[in-house]
């Protein structure tokens, strides 16, 4: 045998080698990763199981709020009025009297065209990605303003009663007056 | 010979190099898909334990329904009274 061949034969037992040990190297890690994402899917079924009630538990909770809400707003409405019930539920709800809220559902959505597309990552791999930080991604704390002094309970007096005020002036209908 | 030769050098020399080459890139994507995956359980893990209180809406929702209909016995009873 020449000494060429000897050389090729010993070449290709090393690339074989090599071959060999880094596809079981891959193997194994590919079989941790099968592990994972069979602990993975197991997570994410229990989180699909636990979540399951929330659907129906939230409507029967919010029927049943919307229920007695309307019970007692009928009942209110059947006693003083539709006015003077408006008028008591504005002065005894704040959030009745505070300007309404624009609502954020009613925001239009972004349209592709407005979305910023990062360009391509190239040669990354999934575990080196960064985010990008821009100019208005920096967060700088604004100096917190210094609390104004709050009155103590104790220094508290009830304010005395003002005539032709909405809740004391309130007179219950009589069903009974013809 | 000479091409023998030269055959066994391209061997040694290129081949084996841009082999083990391409296998590490393998190996590196693998281990990388290793550690987001390891990353995505120990996040669906505490999903889990915070997810704990949530079949605890069902209770709520008994309460719910029962505060409502007291509501409503309350409502009739204000309704004879005033």
């Amino acid at each position: 045998m020449s000494t060429a061949a000897l050389v090729t034969i010993i070449a290709a037992v090393v690339v074989v080698l090599v071959l060999a040990g880094f596809l079981l190297t891959i193997a194994r890690v590919l079989a941790g990763v099968n592990r994972t994402l069979g602990a993975v899917v197991g997570a994410v079924g229990t989180i699909a199981s636990k979540t399951q009630p929330v659907d129906s538990a939230v409507r029967s909770i919010d029927g049943n709020l919307a229920t007695a809400k309307e019970g007692l707003s009928a009942l209110l409405e059947k006693k003083v009025g539709a006015d003077a019930a408006a008028q008591l539920v504005a002065s005894v709800d704040p959030l009745a009297q505070a300007p309404p809220e624009e609502d954020p559902r009613s925001e239009p959505f972004a349209q592709p065209s407005d979305l910023d597309h990062s360009p391509a990552v190239s040669r990354q791999s999934a575990g080196s990605i960064t985010l990008r930080e821009t100019e208005d991604d920096r967060f700088e704390p604004e100096p917190e303003p210094e609390p104004e002094p709050q009155p103590s309970y104790s220094d508290l007096a009830p304010s005395p009663p003002v005539p032709g005020r909405s809740a004391p002036s309130i007179r219950l209908r009589d069903d009974s007056e013809p | 010979m000479a091409l023998w030769w030269i055959g066994n050098v391209v061997l040694l020399v290129v081949i084996a190099p841009v082999v083990v080459f391409l296998l590490y890139g393998v190996l590196e994507a693998a281990r990388n898909v290793r550690r987001a995956l390891d990353d995505i359980a120990e996040v669906g893990t505490m999903m889990v334990a915070d997810l704990e209180p949530v079949t605890e809406l069902v209770e709520t929702d008994r309460y719910v329904s029962k505060t409502t209909e007291g509501l409503g016995r309350y409502g009739a009873a204000l309704d004879e009274i005033l």
